[in-house]
Parts: structure tokens; sequence; C-alpha cells
């Protein structure tokens, strides 16, 4: 791998006289893409410097969960580093031909900064930094928010990057076609009849909030997407699903995986009343509590489709990968939130 | 519950795991027994369980009927060995025999299919509930009782530890 890597390498930075890579390793974590660590040992003339960076590469089609491109990803990190002041990796760029990296791949820069969004938390190590960051991270999704999407849907293909007939010609049609997308994709996933699943897009279906206009959302928006260090967040990462939609999505799959991550992000500002609060004074979105509540359920389905559909394929045997059986875990837990979600009736201290 | 996966395509998982995913890149060849040896018990595992609870009941009822079945044979044979004979078939081989298991395949795609139907009235339900009937908002919440009991339940049953690995 270490020679592709520098041969890559070579291609971006023709300039350069000698590049060797070093310390190429995983990292382990995450479901989606397969991510390994190493640094580029770059000599130009009697220069040499050390560049740390990530290759990011597509798993196996038949175990991917959620199959997105790396070429729209590069497309969008880079046009949110010209447009915004976001922190986010520089990408190298990307290579679709399989025979390079043995699946599609991108190499972004490694950012500075702690992922162990936990230490910041139930009196973690860092825990004193987790207002200043989390007040940040806020601003940071307000920024993201309020950008120019048609500046960063580059080529509109964050349109509908998943390719299911979704249509942002306007908040509306936007959220019907997610939802027959929704209703479509249960079908996709159903290795095993899933009524909590169907009331949950029907219910959604039927209960829209107020129109918001639509922005480019960061699509996986929880805590431990972002890095930080000395009180800041220092990247946001994994870019993978951002797309059009509507920006109180974020807030919602946020809200839900602060509960699932047992974490606090939303519950650590103080600003403005709170991270809504500050949001709000930020945007002026004037979001409220039981329109985040609405989107934490949608932000929810939204994920629920490419899963349950990857659990449908593991388990009619497509492929033997471990995974799956997994992340069953977490769906059985995301049944019982999507229930409380829906206020179902449940035994008295659930 | 979730009848898919069930008990028996985890452990299934697991054992195709272990061959791909962690048996590769086990170099001590001690280790590597050590995996062999994990998937022969998961093996067995496996084929314990498609048996283990109807072949109990059927051994139990065997049994009970052989300890009486030997009473009756020694017949009127006098002295403390077979007065302990006579007295164990009118204990232990006096048990109760159970019911055999039902067909719990079959159970599992009835209750499959139960599942779908619920699914099925749900959406039924929101046709009703976009018509305006109020009567399916009191239905709904019938529905959702019963699966809010369900969830508890599978939550309970199913789910190990907190948290989820290499997160965070």
């Amino acid at each position: 791998m270490n020679e592709q890597l520098a041969e890559f390498l070579k291609r971006q930075w023709p300039d350069a006289d000698n590049i060797t890579v070093e310390n190429f390793e995983p990292i382990p974590g995450g479901y989606s893409r397969e991510t390994f660590r190493f640094d580029a040992r770059v000599r130009r003339g009697n220069n040499e410097e050390i560049v740390p960076l990530i290759l990011r590469r597509d798993p196996p089609a038949a175990v991917s969960i959620l199959p997105t491109s790396r070429q729209t990803e590069h497309e969008l990190i880079e046009a949110v580093r010209a447009h915004t002041s976001i922190p986010v990796s520089k990408s190298y760029g990307y290579e679709l031909d399989r025979s390079h990296f043995g699946e599609a791949a991108m190499i972004i820069e490694r950012m500075p900064g702690s992922g162990l969004t936990s230490a910041l938390f139930n009196g973690g190590a860092d825990a004193a930094q987790a207002e200043s960051v989390c007040t940040h991270l806020c601003e940071l999704i307000a920024e993201l928010h309020l950008a120019d999407a048609e500046k960063l849907n580059v080529g509109g293909k964050l349109s509908d990057p998943r390719n299911v007939g979704v249509d942002i010609s306007s908040w509306d049609r936007y959220m019907e076609t997610t939802f027959e997308y929704y209703l479509q994709g249960y079908h996709w996933g159903d290795f095993e009849p899933l009524p909590v699943l169907m009331d949950a897009y029907l219910t959604l279906r039927r209960a829209r909030p107020r129109p918001l206009r639509l922005s480019l959302v960061h699509g996986d928006f929880n805590p431990v997407n972002f890095l930080y260090g000395d009180g800041r967040v220092t990247a946001l990462i994994d870019w993978e699903n951002a797309r059009i939609g509507d920006p109180r999505e974020d807030l919602g799959w946020m809200q839900a995986m602060d509960v699932l991550s047992n974490t606090n992000i939303m519950g650590s500002v103080t600003k403005e009343g709170g991270f809504l609060g500050y949001y709000n004074k930020l945007t002026g979105f004037n979001v409220t509590q039981e329109e985040v509540n609405y989107f934490c359920l949608f932000g929810t389905a939204n994920i629920a489709v490419p899963i349950t559909n990857a659990l449908k394929r593991r388990f009619q045997k497509e492929h033997m990968e471990l995974t799956p059986f997994y992340i069953i875990q977490p769906s059985i837990v995301n049944v019982l939130n999507f229930a409380k979600m829906l206020g179902y009736p449940l035994p008295a201290g659930v | 519950m979730f009848t898919t996966p069930s008990p028996d395509d985890m452990i299934e998982g697991v054992i195709a795991a272990l061959q791909n995913e962690i048996l590769p890149f086990v170099t001590n060849p001690k280790a590597q027994a050590a995996v062999l040896i994990s998937q022969a018990i998961l093996q067995m595992a496996r084929q314990s369980m498609a048996a283990h609870d109807a072949q109990v009941l059927d051994e139990h009822n065997s049994m009970a009927a052989l300890l009486r079945d030997v009473a009756a044979a020694i017949g009127e044979t006098t002295g403390p060995a077979a007065d302990a004979i006579r007295q164990r078939a009118t204990t232990l081989g006096a048990a109760p025999d159970y019911a055999p298991l039902p067909d719990l395949a079959a159970a599992a795609a009835g209750h499959r299919a139960l599942s779908q139907g619920i699914v099925d009235t749900l959406i039924d339900l929101d046709l009703l509930q976009r018509s305006g009937i109020p009567a399916a908002d009191q239905a709904l919440m019938l529905v959702r009782t019963h699966l809010g009991g369900r969830a508890v339940r599978d939550v309970q049953t199913l789910v190990v530890g907190a948290g989820m690995l290499g997160r965070g």
C-alpha cells in the first residue's frame, strides 16, 4: 500500500523530488468508510517535510452500508474550504479506479486535534473545554446552514446524492419525495417486518412542520464527527452523507446521537439560553424544540433506510461480514427511541 | 422479538467471521488452533440448540417411562434392590410427561406473518387518519401500545452493554 500511496501523491505533487510513505496503520471505528492514517515524507530540493494524511477508502460494494462517492466528497470539502471558514481537512484528491487502492478512495489532510470526544463529558479529561468546544460547534453548523448552498453543491451532485428521486426544487417537494424514498426504502430493508419503522415514516409524513429554506446539511452531524483542541473545534469530519436538505435535520440528528453516545453536546452551550437558542440567534431560523424533535425522527429515518438495506443484504447472505449483526444492537435501541419520539404508551420507568 | 436474524444466524455469522476476518491475521499456531476450536464449539452450540429442548423433553418422558417399565419387568421379585426399583418407579418414574414442543419454525413464520399484518394495518390506519377518521387515532394507539411493549422487551433481551464500539 505504501508504494501505491506514494505513487498517487507524486501525481498530486509533481514538484516533489521524492515521496515516501511511513507509519501506515488502520484507524479503528467507523462503520461506512475504511480509514487509515499515514505520514508522507516529501522532499523538494533540500527541504523535507512530513505531511500527516488519511486514506479514506470505500468498503467492498457488497458490504457497503452507505454507498457514496469519494469524488463528490472531495469536491464538497474543497468547496467548504473555499467558501466558508469551517475547519475541514484539505482533500488531496481521489482515485475511483479500484485497481489502485483496492476500492475507490480519497486522501485527505490529517487535521490536528483530539477525536476522543467522550473526554469532553461525564467528568472526562477535557470536560473543562466542553462549553467552548460545543459553542464553537454550534457556530460552525450555523455557518454551514447559512452558507450559499449553490456554491457548495458542486455540479448539483448533492441535490440527490443517493440517486433516489429526491427533488429539491422546493421544501414541500423535498419533503414529499424524501418520504417517497423512505417508504420505498422500507421494502429494501425489510429483513423482518418492522412496524415501528413504518409507523415512523407514515407519522412523519402526516405531521410535517413549517417549511424552512433548504441548506447544505452535513448529514452526519454527531458527537464524534469533529476534532477539538484548546477549547475549539479543529475540524468537522466525515462529510460523506452531506446533501441539500432541511437544516433542522442536522440538529435533530445531533440530538438523537447525543443520547445514543452518552454525550452532552447540546446541553453544554450556555450562550443565548443553550445550543438551540444560540443557533437561532446566529441563523434567525427560530427553530423550536418540537421541530428538533421532529427532525430527530426524520434524521434517524434517513439513516435507517441504508442501514436496514445493508442488514437485509447480510441476512440474505449476499456476504458474510460480521458487522451487520453488531449494528442490530443500536438499531434495536433506535426502535425504542422511535417509540418514545412517537409517543407510544410505554411501561413506567422506560 | 426478531425472527431474523435468529440465534442460529448470529452464531453462524461469528463462525464465518472467525474464518474470514480473524483467522487470516492470526500467525501464532496456538492461537490458530484456538480459533479452530472456537469454531467447533460454536458449531456444537448450533447443533445443540436445534435439538436441545425437544430432546430434553423427549428423554425426560422416556426415562420416567423406563423406570416404570423396569419396575414392571422385575415383577414380584423380593429383596432390597427390587424394592428400591419399585420405589423409584413411584417417585421419579411418576413424573408427569411434558407436552412435546410445538413446531418453532412454523411459529416463527406465523410471527412474521402477523408482524407483516401489523405493518399493513398501519398503512391502512394512515389512510384513515389522512381522511380525518377520528377512530383511527384510537386504533393506532392500540397498535402502539403493543409495539411499545415489544420494543422495550427487545432492548432488555438483546442489547449488550452501552454505547457503540469505535465511536469517540
